[in-house]
């Protein structure tokens, strides 16, 4: 039995022409080879463990899957308890940082991949916004921005440099042309207290679970 | 999330030598993708160099695009795996 969702930017409709489509795929009995390698899979008791922990993924689910194909009737999703409440955000900001400061460092050491260690600081950037999401705002942001759409703690970088982080993960994961050049990666490195400075004062808001 | 902790090891482990040599930035992630168009602008560099570059993306890559149950001892096999590739793309590479 398989049950396929589509979610993320071609279910938000905010995809752009570097967007992916992202496509999930339950089965039980589980089989991942039958689908395209791209694709998640996963498998029944899988997600009900998602679930039961409260991770922001099956949160993400939850929120914004949309189904496409259920070989039973009724998708699996549908038929499962709301996940529990999402309580791994402030451990998960704090790894986030970590990674974001591990690229930092990296990036500082001249790594000959600058352009996979500047997808690493966006993807960890971009994950602190959406774990923080729910407790800063009240509800759950997925979106690709959602570090600019903290309202007690918006990110303090520029857009267009954010978004050259994002194509520098997306060079990195699915060979898209980027165009890298030395000054950039330096203006960004030049910025990175105030990002860190974001980082804990996020990390902070979240472990006060305050609005 | 530590297991992602992990990917990104085996990652920085594979890619690190090979940009350290190729010093080309659009290579980054050697996805197959990248690696043609390199491919297709440096032919000098010839095919064996290509197949074992392909090699190489073909196991970093499955490790990468992992998710759920994907990490397993099959996932630490293939990690070894994607080790000896790179290993065998530096032989390679030293002996031109």
């Amino acid at each position: 039995m398989a049950d396929i969702y589509a979610f993320g930017s071609v279910v938000s409709g905010e995809f752009d022409e570097g967007s992916d489509t992202d496509i999930l795929a339950i089965e039980s009995p589980f089989d991942e080879n039958r689908y395209p390698s791209d694709w998640s899979v996963y498998s029944r008791d899988r997600i009900k463990e998602l679930y039961s922990r409260g991770t922001l993924f099956a949160w993400h689910l939850h929120l914004e899957a949309v189904p496409i194909f259920s070989s039973a009737s009724g998708g699996f999703l549908e038929s499962i308890d709301p996940p529990a409440p999402y309580s791994e955000a402030k451990q998960e900001i704090q790894l986030l940082l970590t990674i974001a400061k591990t690229a930092l460092a990296e990036l500082a050491s001249d790594t000959p991949s600058s352009i996979y260690e500047l997808g690493i600081l966006g993807v960890a950037i971009r994950d602190i916004g959406m774990a923080a999401s729910h407790i800063l705002n009240g509800n759950f942001c997925f979106s690709k921005f959602a570090p600019f759409l903290l309202r007690s703690a918006a990110l303090p970088m520029n857009r267009d440099d954010y978004f050259f982080l994002i194509k520098c993960r997306r060079a990195t994961t699915r060979g898209y042309h980027v165009n890298y050049d030395d000054e950039r990666c330096r203006k960004i490195m030049e910025t990175s207290p105030s990002i860190f400075e974001w980082g804990d004062k996020v990390l902070t808001q979240v472990g006060k679970g305050e609005r | 999330m530590k297991k992602f902790l992990n990917k990104l090891d085996i990652e920085r482990k594979a890619l690190k030598p090979i940009n350290s040599l190729f010093r080309e930035p659009q290579l980054c992630g050697l996805t197959a993708k990248a690696i043609e168009q390199w491919h297709s602008q440096h032919p000098e560099c010839g095919i064996e160099i290509y197949k074992r570059l392909l090699a190489v993306s073909n196991s970093v890559g499955s490790l990468s695009d992992r998710s759920g149950e994907r990490f397993d001892e099959q996932y630490m096999l293939d990690s070894e795996r994607s080790e000896e590739e790179v290993r065998q793309l530096l032989k390679l590479l030293a002996s031109q």
